[in-house]
C-alpha cells in the first residue's frame, strides 16, 4: 500500500481543466510575446537609428551653418589690416549679436595673437593662442577645426572652439555647447529616449544632463562609441547610466562627433509589456473560466460521490444512512449504479450488524451474569474489560475500576505470575490453574484460572473457589472430629462394659471383704490382708467410676449452677495445685452465667484440666481461666458439634505451656492415652473431662500448637434457671435396717450373696431369685409378703425391665429398686422409667445399699 | 561552495571626492579619471584580496560646504576610505568629518603644510608645499638672484596658496629681497589684466603665479602683454598641459615646480600614460598620476585589511610604496617624501631649466 497521501479528486478535476485551458494559452502567449518583442526591438532600434541620424543631420546643419558663417567672416576680414580695428570690429559685431550660440568671436593674426574680440575684452586682445592645439591643427590643415569641449575661462560654460584658418586672419569662435543641447532637445524620439553628443575623443559635449558635459564624462569605453569614433554607424544594447539601453550611433561629418541615441530596453519594450498584461488578463480570464467549468463538472460528479462518501461514513459509524440526494437533471449512469450497489451493500451490512449486535448482546449478558470472573487483557496483562463477577472476586468496587490494572498484580505469589507468563509463552494457554489471589483490600482468595491467547489479547476466566476450599477444609476438620468422637465413643462403650462387669466383681469382692472383715476380730492376723483387699477393691472401684464417668455411665446430680461460682469454688485449690511458678488468673463476668450441671463433676473437670496445665508448664508459666458468654451462630454451634438451640457459655482454660503435636492433639481425649511418665498419670484425665462435658450436653475443644501453649474451651448450654443454695451434705450414717420382705433378683451369685447377706444382717427377710423369670415366679408366690423388689437390670431370661413389667402386672404399685453397673442415663435410654423406680448404682457399699433400700421402703 | 562564495563576495566601497565643477574642475576631472583607470585595472585583475572595488564618485563642487556634504554622503554609503580631494582647501574643509567618522582620506594632490606631521585620518601623496617652495626659492634667489618678487596667488585655494606665499615671503625677506603679494579670487575677477597690472606695479624682477592652470596661463598672458622681460615662476598646480596650451608663448621661459616628469620613460609610467590616453583620449596630467597612485596605495592597504580602521593602520605601516616613477616612503602620519623637480617651457615643450 502506498504511503503517499491521496489527492483530492476535485483538485485533480480543477487542475486538469486548468491544464487543458492553460497549456495551449501559454504556448500561444509565449510565441506571440516573443514575436512581438522581436518586432518591437527591431522597431525601437530602427527608431533610435533614425533619430540618431536625424540629430546628426541637425548637428551637421548647425556646424555647417557656423562654418559657413565664420568662413564668410574670415573672407570679409581678409581685406582688412591689423590697424583697421574699427572696421574689423564692425565685421565681428553682427555675428556676436545675431548668433545665439556664439560666446565670443576673435580674429587671430598669423602669430597666433588675438587682435580683436567681440564682445570686446581688453584681457583677451593681445593674448597668445599659438600654444592651442586646435589653432595649430587648423593652420596645418587649412580647414576649419573643432576643439575638444572645454569650460570657458570667462563664462565657465561648457564650450567648444571653432577655428576657421586664413592667410592673414584666423577666426576663433567659442560656441556655447548649451546650444547643442537645445538642438538635440528639439528632436526627441519618444519619452524615454535620450540623445548625447560626443566629441571626437568620446567626451560628452552635449547631453540632456548639463552636468555630464561639465564633468567631461567620457563614453569612449563603450564599444559602440569606439566603433562610431572610427566612423561606423550602428546600434547595440549597451550598459549606460546603470541600465541596459538600446542605443544607435551616427557620426557628424567634418567634426568626428558622434550622436548617441539611447532608450532603456525596458521602455522600448513598453508595448510588449502592455501586450503581456493584456495576454495575462486573457490568460487569467481563461483560467477562471476553466476553473469555473472544472468546478461545475466537479460538483456534478463529486456531489453524488460526496453524498455516497457521507452515506458510507454514516453506515460505518452506525448513524442513519441519509437518502441519496437529488442530482438534478444531469445524471450519470455509472454514479447511479454505484449508488444502487451501495444501497444493496448497506442493507446487507445493516442486517449483519443487527445479527451481530444480538449475538454480542447475548454474549455480553452471558459474560456479565456469569458466575465466572471474565477479563480480557493485553499481552502484558493490562485489563481492558472485566465483568462484575471478576470485580467481586478481586474485591473491586466495580468492573470499571479494574480497567488499566494488571491481572497478575492480584496474584499473591510472584512465582505464580512467572509460571503463568512462561506457560502462556510456551503453550498459549493455561487451564484450571489454582492461584492464590489478593483482593483490592488485601483479602485472600483462591481462584481457578483459565487463560487463552487470542491474537494480542488474553482472555482470562477466574472461578472463585475460596468458599469451596474453606468448606473442604471444614469438612475435613469435622470428619476428623467425628472420627475422634466416634473413637472416643467406641472406647467409652468398651470401657463402660468392662467397668460394669468389673463392678459386679468388685461388688462381690467388697461385699465379701466387708463381711470377712466384720467376721474377723480386729486383732486377727488376717485382718490386715482383708483390709488390703478392701483398699485395692476401693481403688478399683474409683477406677471403674472414672471409666464409667468417661463413658457417661455415672449418674449426674444436675442442678442450676453459676459457672463462675464453680470456678471461684475451686480456685484456691487450683492455686495450691499449680504451685508458685505458675501465674494463675481467673477472669469472671460480673453476672452469673448459669448452666444446669453437676457442680462436683465440673470441679472434677477444672481439676483435671488444671493438673494437665501444670504438667505442661514444668518451668512455670501462665494459666488463665475465663468464663464468658459464647456468641455462636447456629451454624458455628453445629460445626462444633453442639446440639440444641443455645445460648452457650464458655469456660476457657489457657496455659502458656509446651503445647501439643497434632498427633497428640488427635488422641488427647482417648482414655489411657498419656504423654506422662509411667505411673504419673492414668491417661483418663482428659477422657473424664470429655465424658463429663458431653454428659452435660456440651463440647470441649482444644486449640494448641507445639511451644505455643494450649487452650481448652468448654461450651455448655446456658440456662435461665435460678441458682438455688446447695443442700447441706447428708450426714453420713450407718445403713438403716428393717424387717420387711425383699425380693432380690440377681444373676451374679457373688453379688446376690453380698446383697442378701447384707439385707439379712440388717433384719430384712430376703427372697432370692436367680434371674428375671425366677424373680417373677417368686413374686407371684409371695406377692403379699414382698415389700420391695430389688432387681438387677441385666439378667438372663427376663431382664430387669421385663421382670419389672411382669411383676407390675401382678402388683402394679409394688416398690422396686433397680441395681445396675450402668448410669441412669443409659438405663433411661433403654426405656426404663427411673422416676417410678429407684436406681442403685453398682458397685455399692453395704451402708449405701441399706440406705437406699430403707429410702425406697419409706417412700410413700 | 568556496568558489561560489568568492564569486559572491561584496565589493569594497571606496569613495572618490573630486571637484568636477567650479573653477578648478580640471584637477577634479583628471583625478576622477586617474582613479577610474586604477580601479578598472585593479578590478580586471580580481580586486585587492579577491574583492572588487566599487568607486562611488561625488563632486565637491570646489565649495567647502559641498565638500563636507560629499564626504558625509560617502560615509553614509558605507565606504571604507575616500580618495580625494584634489585641492588643499577642500581637504581642509572635510577632514574634520573624516576624522570624526574614522574614514581615511587619501588625497592625491593636497599639499598644504598644515596637513603634514599630524596623527589624523588623512594620507597625502603630494609632498609638503614647503619642499617645493624651498626648491623654487633656491632658484629664485641663488640662480636668478631676484631682488624684487611679486607673488600673485588665488584666495579660492588659500590653504595651498598661503603656504606657498608664507614660505616664499619668509625666506626671501630673510634674504633681503622684497616680496610683493598680489591676491585675486578665481572666477570672481572682472579682469585678470588688472591683476597682472597690480603685479607689475612695483616693477618686480619676477612674478610668481600660484593659481590654477587657466588662471596661471591667463595671468601670464596678461603679464607678457605688459612686460615682455619679467621672469615668470609657477607651481605644479598652475603649470599643466592645459595651461601650456592656453598660455602659448607667454609661458616660454617660465620656471615652475613639478612632482611628475611627464616625459619619464619608466616602463610602468609609459604603460600608464598609454592606458590613460587609450581610455580618455588625452594625455594624463600630474593630477591623474597622483590620483591613480592614490588608488594603488589604498588597494595595498585594502589587500591587508578592508575595514576602515584596518586600512588606515595598514597604509600607515606600509613604509615604502612603489609609485609609477619611483619608490617613495609613507610615514606613520601619512605623509610622503618624493623627489621634486624644477621645469621650464622652451618652444612649447616642458624641459629642465638651465
Amino acid at each position: 500500500m502506498s504511503t503517499l497521501r491521496p489527492h483530492r479528486l476535485s483538485s485533480w478535476l480543477l487542475f486538469s481543466a486548468a491544464l487543458v485551458a492553460l497549456v495551449p494559452a501559454l504556448l500561444l502567449t509565449g510565441v506571440a510575446l516573443h514575436d512581438l518583442s522581436s518586432r518591437e526591438r527591431e522597431r525601437a532600434t530602427e527608431r533610435s537609428a533614425q533619430l540618431a541620424h536625424a540629430l546628426a543631420g541637425e548637428l551637421r546643419r548647425f556646424i555647417d551653418g557656423q562654418i559657413v558663417e565664420f568662413t564668410a567672416l574670415r573672407i570679409a576680414a581678409e581685406g582688412h589690416s591689423t590697424g583697421d580695428r574699427g572696421q574689423l570690429a564692425d565685421h565681428l559685431r553682427p555675428h556676436s549679436q545675431a548668433n545665439p550660440a556664439l560666446l565670443s568671436v576673435q580674429l587671430v593674426d598669423a602669430s597666433g595673437r588675438v587682435v580683436i574680440a567681440d564682445p570686446p575684452d581688453p584681457d583677451v586682445e593681445g593674448t597668445d593662442l599659438s600654444g592651442q592645439p586646435w589653432l595649430k591643427e587648423a593652420r596645418e590643415r587649412g580647414l576649419p577645426v573643432w576643439s575638444a569641449a572645454t569650460i570657458s575661462s570667462r563664462t565657465s560654460k561648457p564650450s567648444v572652439t571653432l577655428v576657421v584658418p586664413g592667410q592673414r586672419w584666423s577666426v576663433v569662435c567659442y560656441i556655447d555647447l548649451g546650444t547643442l543641447a537645445d538642438v538635440i532637445g528639439r528632436v526627441r524620439g519618444g519619452q524615454a529616449a535620450t540623445a548625447t553628443v560626443l566629441d571626437h575623443d568620446g567626451t560628452i559635449i552635449a547631453a540632456h544632463e548639463p552636468r555630464l558635459v561639465r564633468e567631461r564624462a567620457s563614453l569612449r569605453e563603450i564599444p559602440l562609441v569606439r566603433q562610431a569614433l572610427l566612423g561606423q554607424d550602428g546600434g547595440a544594447v549597451i550598459a549606460l547610466a546603470g541600465q541596459q539601453q538600446l542605443a544607435s550611433v551616427a557620426t557628424v561629418p567634418h567634426t568626428g562627433w558622434v550622436v548617441l541615441v539611447a532608450e532603456p530596453v525596458e521602455a522600448s519594450q513598453a508595448v510588449v509589456g502592455r501586450s503581456r498584461l493584456i495576454l495575462l488578463a486573457v490568460l487569467v480570464g481563461g483560467l477562471l473560466t476553466a476553473g469555473l467549468a472544472g468546478r461545475l463538472l466537479a460538483r456534478r460528479i463529486l456531489g453524488p460521490v460526496r453524498a455516497l462518501s457521507e452515506r458510507t461514513r454514516a453506515l460505518a459509524s452506525g448513524e442513519p444512512v441519509p437518502s441519496p440526494p437529488d442530482v438534478g437533471t444531469i445524471r450519470f449512469r455509472e454514479l447511479e449504479a454505484l449508488s444502487a450497489g451501495f444501497d444493496s451493500m448497506a442493507q446487507r451490512v445493516r442486517s449483519r450488524e443487527a445479527a451481530l449486535q444480538r449475538s454480542e448482546a447475548s454474549y455480553r449478558r452471558i459474560v456479565s451474569t456469569s458466575l465466572v470472573g471474565v477479563a480480557s487483557t493485553s499481552l502484558e496483562g493490562e485489563i481492558h474489560f472485566a465483568n462484575e463477577t471478576m470485580a467481586r472476586i478481586l474485591g473491586a468496587p466495580s468492573a470499571e475500576a479494574l480497567r488499566g490494572k494488571r491481572l497478575t498484580d492480584f496474584f499473591q505469589d510472584v512465582a505464580h505470575q512467572r509460571q503463568l507468563v512462561d506457560d502462556l509463552k510456551a503453550t498459549g494457554q493455561v487451564a484450571n490453574r489454582e492461584v492464590a489471589l489478593l483482593t483490592v483490600t488485601g483479602g485472600p482468595r483462591t481462584g481457578l484460572l483459565n487463560v487463552a491467547r487470542d491474537g494480542d489479547t488474553l482472555i482470562g476466566l477466574v472461578v472463585d473457589v475460596s468458599d469451596l476450599k474453606r468448606s473442604a477444609a471444614e469438612h475435613q476438620r469435622l470428619e476428623q472430629q467425628l472420627e475422634r468422637a466416634q473413637r472416643v465413643e467406641a472406647v467409652g462403650r468398651l470401657a463402660g462394659g468392662v467397668a460394669h462387669d468389673l463392678n459386679n466383681v468388685l461388688t462381690a469382692v467388697i461385699g465379701f471383704g466387708h463381711l470377712l472383715a466384720e467376721a474377723l476380730p480386729a486383732t486377727h492376723p488376717e485382718r490386715e490382708s482383708v483390709d488390703g483387699i478392701l483398699e485395692a477393691a476401693g481403688r478399683a472401684t474409683a477406677l471403674t467410676r472414672s471409666l464409667l464417668t468417661f463413658a457417661r455411665k455415672n449418674p449426674l446430680q444436675p442442678r442450676p449452677v453459676d459457672l463462675g461460682a464453680v470456678v471461684r469454688g475451686v480456685a484456691s485449690m487450683l492455686r495450691n495445685l499449680l504451685g508458685e511458678d505458675i501465674e494463675f488468673t481467673v477472669e469472671l463476668p460480673g453476672e452469673p452465667l448459669v448452666t444446669v450441671a453437676d457442680p462436683a463433676r465440673l470441679e472434677q473437670v477444672l481439676v483435671n484440666l488444671g493438673t494437665n496445665a501444670r504438667d505442661a508448664m514444668p518451668g512455670g508459666g501462665r494459666l488463665t481461666i475465663a468464663v464468658a458468654r459464647a456468641a455462636l451462630g447456629q451454624g458455628e454451634a453445629a460445626a462444633l458439634g453442639l446440639d440444641g438451640p443455645g445460648p452457650w457459655i464458655t469456660l476457657t482454660m489457657k496455659d502458656s505451656g509446651l503445647g501439643m503435636t497434632p498427633e497428640v492433639q488427635r488422641q488427647a481425649f482417648e482414655p489411657f492415652f498419656t504423654t506422662k511418665e509411667s505411673g504419673k498419670g492414668t491417661g483418663l484425665g482428659l477422657s473424664i473431662v470429655h465424658g463429663i462435658v458431653r454428659q452435660h450436653g456440651g463440647v470441649v475443644t482444644v486449640a494448641t500448637a507445639q511451644g505455643a501453649g494450649t487452650t481448652f474451651t468448654i461450651y455448655l448450654p446456658a440456662s435461665d434457671e435460678r441458682v438455688e443454695a446447695p443442700a447441706l451434705p447428708e450426714e453420713a450414717r450407718a445403713g438403716p435396717g428393717g424387717s420387711e420382705t425383699i425380693l432380690v433378683a440377681e444373676d451374679e451369685v457373688l453379688v446376690r450373696q453380698v446383697v442378701t447377706t447384707t439385707l439379712r444382717k440388717a433384719g430384712y427377710r430376703v427372697i432370692e431369685a436367680v434371674d428375671g423369670a425366677d424373680a417373677v415366679a417368686r413374686f407371684r408366690e409371695q406377692r403379699d409378703a414382698v415389700a420391695l423388689c430389688l432387681l438387677d437390670v441385666i439378667m438372663p431370661k427376663l431382664n430387669g425391665r421385663e421382670a419389672l413389667a411382669a411383676i407390675r402386672l401382678i402388683t402394679p404399685g409394688v416398690r422396686v429398686l433397680l441395681a445396675s453397673g450402668f448410669t441412669g442415663s443409659v438405663l433411661e435410654e433403654r426405656g426404663l422409667d427411673l422416676e417410678s423406680v429407684g436406681l442403685l448404682q453398682k458397685p455399692m457399699a453395704p451402708a449405701e445399699l441399706l440406705r437406699r433400700v430403707r429410702s425406697a421402703l419409706d417412700r410413700s | 561552495m568556496l568558489l561560489l562564495g568568492a564569486c559572491q563576495r561584496e565589493p569594497i566601497k571606496v569613495g572618490g571626492a573630486f571637484g568636477l565643477s567650479g573653477r578648478h574642475y580640471d584637477l577634479g576631472i583628471s583625478g576622477r579619471d586617474g582613479a577610474t583607470l586604477a580601479v578598472e585595472e585593479l578590478n580586471a585583475a580580481g580586486g585587492p584580496g579577491g574583492r572588487k572595488i566599487e568607486l562611488l564618485v561625488v563632486d565637491d563642487q570646489q565649495d567647502p560646504e559641498a565638500a563636507r556634504r560629499a564626504v558625509r554622503s560617502l560615509v553614509d554609503q558605507g565606504v571604507v576610505a575616500i580618495v580625494g580631494h584634489m585641492t588643499s582647501a577642500m581637504t581642509e574643509a572635510s577632514l574634520p568629518v573624516a576624522n570624526q567618522a574614522h574614514v581615511l582620506l587619501v588625497s592625491p594632490t593636497s599639499s598644504a603644510m598644515k596637513f603634514h606631521g599630524l596623527d589624523d585620518w588623512l594620507v597625502t601623496l603630494f609632498p609638503s608645499t614647503r619642499r617645493s617652495a624651498d626648491l623654487l626659492i633656491d632658484r629664485i634667489t641663488r640662480v636668478d638672484k631676484v631682488r624684487r618678487l611679486a607673488v600673485v596667488y588665488d584666495l579660492s585655494n588659500l590653504a595651498y596658496t598661503q603656504s606657498w606665499y608664507d614660505r616664499v615671503q619668509e625666506v626671501l625677506t630673510a634674504a633681503g629681497s622684497a616680496v610683493h603679494p598680489v591676491t585675486f579670487t578665481s572666477g570672481a575677477e572682472p579682469s585678470l589684466g588688472e591683476v597682472a597690472g597690480r603685479a607689475l606695479a612695483g616693477r618686480p624682477d619676477a612674478v610668481l603665479v600660484i593659481a590654477n592652470a587657466f588662471d596661471s596661463a591667463s595671468i601670464c598672458q596678461q603679464l607678457r602683454k605688459r612686460d615682455a622681460a619679467v621672469r615668470l615662476y609657477g607651481t605644479d598646480w598652475g603649470f599643466t598641459h592645459d595651461a601650456i596650451a592656453h598660455g602659448g608663448r607667454a609661458l616660454e621661459g617660465a620656471i615652475f615646480t613639478l612632482k611628475v616628469d611627464m616625459e619619464n620613460r619608466t616602463p610602468k609610467f609609459v604603460r600608464f600614460k598609454e592606458a590613460y590616453r587609450a581610455r580618455f583620449s588625452r594625455a594624463p596630467d600630474f593630477a591623474a598620476v597622483f590620483s591613480y597612485e592614490a588608488i594603488l596605495l589604498l588597494a595595498e592597504g585594502l589587500r591587508r585589511d578592508a575595514t576602515r580602521e584596518g586600512v588606515r593602520r595598514a597604509i600607515l605601516g606600509l613604509g615604502t610604496f612603489h609609485g609609477l616613477q619611483e619608490d617613495f616612503h609613507v610615514d606613520a602620519t601619512g605623509d610622503v617624501d618624493r623627489p621634486q623637480l624644477l621645469m621650464t617651457i622652451r618652444d612649447g615643450l616642458v624641459v629642465r631649466p638651465e
